[in-house]
């Protein structure tokens, strides 16, 4: 039988559903039978999907629009060789 | 007038076309759709000093293959993949290492007893609608810097799982990581972020 511990690590797998059947089913065990791995799992799920939500993304200084220009440059004289 | 530009570009042999032709617009759009996502890959294959070089080349390389696009992929997964290859090779020439965790050390907030068991008790956190959670800047800022705080192999892995879709085994080749690399450090960055969440939660 599976506890607390083992359920917390496989948490990921198990919404990813990135699991071998006998191990999905030895967790859905635990889940119905313990309240707080239970939550902890909607708290999971509800992580990943605000995470989603709120799309943090790389700290980036570089110009966006004087890269596009040298990329559009670039385009020009890729064109202009053909 | 977000939604209006997104839609523009949703068609991607439009914008394909638009870029080949050198619309300005369709290359603003390219560069503010996919550059932080691929430094994302570069910062977590080559580490951040070089990441930004490693990009350029990558989005100069792709302009120039631009006819040869053939569309069998998406723009994005294409751009993802000029951009991996090139940070490997980066990494093979140079013989560059960048550890995967960079001495990363998860705090567990979890606490069990000498058997597996839990020991402390999980509530159930308020049920917040996607609405709820975008109109909540203070919950935003909290996931963003647990986000900037987390190593670079683990933001790749949880942008390319959680916010671009991508699978485990497409992950493993994009970062160039085991398939067992990458569910520990998908695990460990979702599990920061609940953390940082559970902690504002408990206010
Ligand atoms: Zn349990």
């Amino acid at each position: 039988m599976l506890n607390c511990k083992d359920t917390v690590t496989e948490t990921s797998n198990y919404i990813n559903k990135d699991l071998p059947i006998s191990k999905r089913i030895g967790l859905f065990l635990h889940f119905m039978i313990c309240r707080c791995c239970r939550n902890y799992l909607r708290q999971f799920e509800k992580t990943v999907e605000t995470v989603s939500l709120v799309k943090p993304s790389e700290l980036d200084k570089t110009n966006k629009l004087d890269l596009a220009r040298l990329l559009q440059q670039v385009n020009k004289e890729t064109g202009s060789n053909h | 007038m977000k939604k209006f530009f997104d839609s523009k570009w949703a068609d991607q042999k439009v914008l394909i076309g638009e870029l080949i032709k050198g619309d300005p617009e369709a290359f603003k759009h390219v560069v503010e759709e996919y550059h932080n996502l691929m430094l994302s890959v570069a910062r977590a294959i080559v580490g951040q000093s070089i990441a930004d070089e490693v990009v350029q080349d990558a989005w100069i390389s792709a302009i120039k293959a631009l006819p040869q696009f053939e569309g069998r992929s998406s723009l994005k997964t294409w751009l993802i993949r000029i951009v991996s290859n090139g940070a490997k090779s980066r990494v093979r020439r140079e013989n560059r290492y960048v550890s995967l965790d960079d001495g990363w050390e998860a705090v567990s907030a979890d606490h069990f007893d000498h058997k597996g068991h839990r020991i402390d008790n999980i509530e159930a956190w308020d049920d917040n609608t996607p609405e709820a959670i975008l109109a909540n800047s203070q919950l935003q800022n909290i996931i963003e810097q647990a986000f900037q705080n987390l190593p670079a192999m683990q933001r790749a892995t949880l942008t390319l799982s959680d916010m671009e879709g991508f699978k485990i085994d497409e992950i493993c080749n994009i970062l160039d990581i085991s398939s067992s690399n990458a569910r520990v450090l998908l695990h460990r960055a979702r599990a920061a972020i609940h953390h940082s969440i559970e902690q504002y939660q408990d206010k």
